[in-house]
């Protein structure tokens, strides 16, 4: 009953008309500059964050979600028409649902994932809102030696599940830290690696470091290798699936939507091993008569239902215990931070109007999703044949006056150019950004944690370890490192071996 | 043939750099006690593991690395972005918006061929007054439109 009254309170904020008007523009804005080429779920929130400021916590937080839906919505139809995922966690159904659109079924594919996802996401809402309070209540148990620990498995995840090797990783983990550290110690007051910039004595904006690494970065390294962007042409016939697609899609629709959202729970999970998951476990249960990689529509069905359970419950940890499970949800904590509202296991308590707001909206922003963009779909894929050289401008323009308008400065501006050029290094040098990014919003948090605990547990060093959940949660962590470490050495063993 | 300057070996020497660039200056921030740790601290603890990592990067970067090709890290497209940036910045308080994007937008597009410039200017100009419509008078932006330079 707590959770339906809790349920109603969130809709009486998600159904304002401010709200939805902004879940729209935000759902819309995300489309649009998901199947923009190369932009993922991250950059386009990088990007467009700025511009929420200025909104209301709520309407703001509420259009954050809606951009990373429809980004994440966009990068599906980006796949399925052009074989071009948007993002990674998209990857998967590229395979099936760009081999559907070749034979003529590409409207039938676009509405299976459309479907798959708003069922995922209705189920994903539902359990949010019945779990997330009481996870909560566990985070209101923790202490700051909790926190340190739990900080620590939040960024291992994030190294483990990040592509590249695991010592460059966590080195971009390091630098995110050292770079999240530059300001004013919080304790002492004393400035840290500022350079003798003023302007860096209250830390380096994180939006501009996103901004920089993920959208300028991405940018140019799509203008170095133009792809041909042909979208299918093949009639749309119907969007309509035929009672044997409905018949086809229910079984993968219900499996993917339990493997990603329990996947989506895991800190470091969310959308991309969700997906991956959702196709891998489809090809041992599934038999489709086309076989997967030929057209099945099961392929598109199970890793999209995934892919959206994932990214809502990605949520969960974010929301009850302040912990980002992966670089977008970073970006939804800094965005948080922006409005004042600390997010961890008092956000519920404190500010019930976000919380439930949110997390109503959405499922509101699934909804439009689903009504707005299938209608819409010729225009997306107008969009993803328009020429390269009219868009790149426009994203170096939105990015400035984004980096502009955060506080004003001019000096954002010079950050946001020396971000870019250190995203265009990283992109050579096959870094990935996310794990920087992690650290650079967990980093002074850490920090802040380990000196507390060590404050109050007089200098003795063993606290972590002491205490049984901050053992538990570093426990976790070394597993999670060992786990990825050991086929590491297998595959590198073999690979000595085939030599 | 194993080239000894593959993006590993860079990325590792790299992160040493960066990491002893940080570690040097937590040298002038108070350590303080494992009771009362100072600032310095955990920064130099993040900055030398940093180290340790861009070392290991670059150790087996020399073993089992077969490098594809020397990466050149020099692009003119990067230049043009971040120039236009950079001139954004230069102009947005002195000269308003509508020349900021303008000169923003021309100046990037310069890194894309073929070279359109009346296309691109035309293109700078429209995008100019529609993010000063958007900005300035729907979203309330304080900066100009026009600015200063232009004696308005």
């Amino acid at each position: 009953m707590d959770t339906l009254n809790a349920l109603l309170l969130g809709f009486d904020q998600a159904i304002l008309p401010t709200n939805l008007f902004w879940c729209l523009i935000g759902t819309l804005l995300g489309t649009l500059v998901g199947v923009l080429p190369g932009l993922g779920p991250a950059a386009t929130m990088a990007i467009l964050l700025p511009f929420t400021i200025g909104l209301e916590p709520v309407t703001s937080l509420i259009m954050m979600a809606g951009i990373y839906y429809g980004a994440q919505y966009g990068g599906s139809t980006t796949a399925i028409l052009l074989n071009l995922p948007g993002e990674a966690s998209s990857v998967v159904t590229a395979i099936d649902g760009y081999k559907m659109a070749r034979n003529g079924r590409a409207g039938v594919a676009l509405s299976t994932a459309a479907i798959g996802s708003f069922f995922a996401g209705t189920v994903a809402t539902l359990l949010l809102a019945l779990f997330a309070p009481s996870l909560a209540e566990i985070g209101l148990l923790f202490g700051p030696a909790e926190y340190f620990s739990l900080m620590i498995l939040g960024l291992v995840a994030s190294v483990v599940l990040s592509r590249g090797s695991l010592p460059k990783a966590l080195a971009m983990v390091f630098i995110g830290i050292l770079v999240g550290l530059v300001g004013q110690d919080v304790q002492t007051a004393v400035p840290r690696f500022t350079l003798g910039f003023e302007e860096m004595s209250s830390g380096i904006n994180f939006v501009v470091v996103a901004m920089g690494l993920f959208g300028i970065g991405e940018l140019i390294k799509d203008l170095e290798n133009p792809e041909s962007r042909t979208a299918i042409n093949a009639p749309f016939f119907s969007m309509i699936p035929s009672r044997e697609d409905w018949r086809r899609m229910v079984a993968p629709i219900l499996r993917g939507t339990g493997i990603g959202s329990v996947l989506g729970l895991l800190p470091g999970g969310g959308a991309l091993l969700a997906a991956f998951a959702a196709y891998a476990i489809e090809k041992r249960v599934a038999n489709p008569p086309e076989g997967f990689g030929g057209g099945a529509i099961e392929g598109v069905a199970s890793p999209e239902s995934a892919n959206n359970a994932g990214a809502q419950t990605s949520f969960v940890p974010l929301l009850t215990l302040g912990l980002p499970a992966n670089a977008v949800m970073a970006l939804m904590f800094g965005a948080l931070i922006m409005q004042g509202i600390a997010p961890g296991p008092t956000l519920i308590s404190e500010h019930p109007d976000v919380f439930w707001g949110v997390i109503v909206s959405m499922w509101v922003g699934n909804v439009m999703l689903l009504v707005l963009n299938l209608p819409l779909i010729g225009i997306w894929t107008r969009l993803l044949t328009m020429p390269f050289h009219y868009l790149f401008p426009a994203i170096v323009v939105f990015c400035s006056i984004g980096a502009f308008s955060l506080s004003n400065s001019v000096f954002d501006l010079w950050l946001l150019g020396a971000f870019g050029v250190a995203g265009y290094i990283f992109a050579k040098l096959d870094c990935d950004p996310a794990p920087l990014v992690m650290g650079l919003i967990l980093g002074p948090m850490m920090e802040e944690n380990f000196r507390r605990a060590m404050f109050l547990a007089r200098g003795n060093h063993g606290i972590f370890v002491d205490r049984p959940i901050s053992a538990g949660l570093l426990v976790l962590a070394v597993l999670a490192i060992l786990a990825v470490a050991l086929p590491k050495i297998k595959a590198v063993r073999e690979e000595a071996f085939q030599e | 043939m194993t080239s000894r300057f593959n993006p590993q070996l860079i990325a590792g020497l790299l992160f040493v750099l960066i990491g002893a660039a940080f570690l040097l200056s937590s040298l002038d921030l108070s350590y303080g006690t494992w009771r009362k740790i100072g600032p310095g601290a955990f920064p130099g603890l993040v900055a030398s593991a940093l180290i340790a990592m861009g070392v290991i990067v670059a150790f087996t970067a020399e073993k089992h690395d077969i490098s594809k090709e020397q990466p050149s890290l020099y692009s003119s497209k990067v230049t043009f972005i971040i120039a236009a940036i950079v001139v954004f910045g230069l102009v947005i308080r002195g000269g308003g918006l509508l020349p900021a994007v303008f000169c923003c937008c021309v100046i990037s597009s310069l890194a894309s061929r073929p070279l359109r410039p009346v296309k691109s200017m035309l293109y700078g100009l429209g995008l100019g007054t529609a993010c000063s419509l958007a900005f300035v008078k729907g979203l309330g932006m304080p900066v100009a439109i026009i600015g200063p330079w232009f004696g308005l």
